[in-house]
This record gives structure tokens, C-alpha cells and sequence, in this order.
């Protein structure tokens, strides 16, 4: 059985360039909702804490911790994105490997 | 022959490659539980700030340990470092989510209600960002190698 060499390797380099295009586009969708949604929260969120901070429903330090604790808020979805991130690497790692066995197990007989 | 030899020559390179370890643990099914259960107790104990600190101190004890048991079993998991550096941030004392808000409850002796209400907020969505991490890790069952 004579093998087309050049078809093979064209066939995966065409699935990984959709398997990639796939993953990345995914990602960033999922990424820059976080973004979004980041921003929206403290714009809503310094204007509810200052309107209670005149109202005296909550101290200073309570302003202060909450303005804080938003800065850490941020660093945990950073850190998640930073993992997601990583799980779409092992995620490719693993579709690629797929690929690759089912395109060329597939050329068998 | 040649043939095998071409698809061995093509897959063992590629195998090597791909097979390393991977970047990040798979998901862990225990972990995704202890995070939403403890996400669930510590907004329940929250409630209580408006209460004076000492009267809950044993409440804040056994969640500070069932936390610490949280953190200890996801350190030990390969390749988890972001998740455990995710718990080290909420647990901080020094910081500003739930390690520092028990910190503030204990300074304070009690806590104003509208305060609770934007820190649960916060401490409610740092717990969702270990959740939804863990639960976006690929299954045991989908990893190839």
C-alpha cells in the first residue's frame, strides 16, 4: 500500500491549525467576560460602598478593607484564569495527540 | 515493514512529545467538593458577624481547620500550584478575604451588617474562582496518556 506522505501531513497540519484556532478563540471569549464583568463589579460596587460609607452604615475601615479585598478578588480570577489557561494547553496536547493516532491508524488497512 | 516502520518512526517522536507530563492536575472530584461545601459554611458563619466574635469562636475554629484540611490535601496534589496559591489568598490573615475577615471579626468583636453583605460578595466569588477552576479540569477519563 503506497502511502500519500504529503497528504498525511497536510491533513494534521490542518487539524491542528482549527484545533488550536478552536481552543485560543474559547479561551479569550471566556477571558475577556471575566474582564468585563471585573469592570462592571467595581464600578458598581465603589459607588454602593461610598453611598454607605456617607450613610455611615459602614466605617471607614470596613471602606477600606472592601477597596482591598476587591484587589485580592481580582488576583484569585487572575489566578484562575492563569490556570485555565493551562488546562486549554493539556486540553490541545491531548486533541493533537487524538489526532494525530486517528489520522494515521486510520491509513491501516 | 517500511510502513510500519514509516507510522513508528511518525508516532514515537510525536508520543514523546505530547506524553510529558501535563501543565496542570486533572480535575479532582473530592476538591470540587470541599470548596463548595466550605464556600456554604463560611457565608453561613459570616451571617453571625453581626454577632459578638467570642460567642462564635469554636465555629471559627472548626471551619479554620476544615479549610486548613482543604489547602493541605490540594498542596499535596501534583501540579496544583495555582489552586493551592488560589486557597493561600482567601485564607491569608494578612489579606482581605475570609482569613482576614475572621481577623477583623476578632479585632472588631462585631461586624456592621451592610459590611457583611459586600464581603460575602467577595469571599462568595473567590471561592466560585476555585470551583469553576477545578471544574474545568479535564476529567481523569479524557486524558489520553
Amino acid at each position: 500500500m503506497a502511502i500519500n506522505f504529503k497528504n498525511v501531513l497536510a491533513t494534521l497540519k490542518q487539524g491542528i491549525a482549527d484545533l488550536a484556532g478552536n481552543s485560543l478563540k474559547e479561551f479569550i471569549t471566556e477571558a475577556t467576560a471575566d474582564g468585563q464583568a471585573i469592570l462592571n463589579d467595581l464600578k458598581d460596587d465603589l459607588k454602593t460602598w461610598t453611598k454607605q460609607l456617607a450613610k455611615g452604615d459602614i466605617s471607614k475601615d470596613d471602606f477600606s478593607d472592601l477597596v482591598l479585598g476587591q484587589a485580592d478578588e481580582i488576583k484569585m480570577i487572575a489566578l484562575k484564569q492563569a490556570g485555565l489557561a493551562e488546562v486549554a494547553v493539556d486540553q490541545f496536547k491531548s486533541d493533537v495527540f487524538n489526532l494525530i493516532i486517528n489520522t494515521v491508524v486510520g491509513l491501516i488497512p | 515493514m517500511k510502513i510500519t516502520r514509516f507510522y513508528l518512526a511518525l508516532l514515537l517522536p510525536l508520543c514523546l512529545l505530547l506524553g510529558c507530563s501535563p501543565t496542570i492536575s486533572t480535575f479532582d472530584q473530592a476538591a470540587y467538593t470541599q470548596v463548595t461545601s466550605l464556600k456554604v459554611d463560611a457565608l453561613d458563619l459570616m451571617d453571625k458577624a453581626t454577632e459578638n466574635y467570642t460567642a462564635h469562636e469554636s465555629e471559627v475554629k472548626t471551619l479554620q481547620l476544615n479549610i486548613d484540611k482543604a489547602i493541605e490535601y490540594d498542596k499535596h496534589r501534583p501540579h496544583n500550584e495555582i489552586t493551592t496559591q488560589m486557597w493561600t489568598l482567601l485564607n491569608d490573615p494578612q489579606g482581605h478575604l475570609f482569613g482576614g475577615f475572621l481577623v477583623k471579626w476578632k479585632k472588631d468583636g462585631k461586624c456592621n451588617a451592610a459590611y457583611i453583605v459586600d464581603k460575602k460578595k467577595q469571599i462568595s466569588n473567590s471561592f466560585n474562582q476555585i470551583a469553576e477552576l477545578e471544574s474545568k479540569k479535564i476529567k481523569p477519563a479524557q486524558v489520553t496518556q
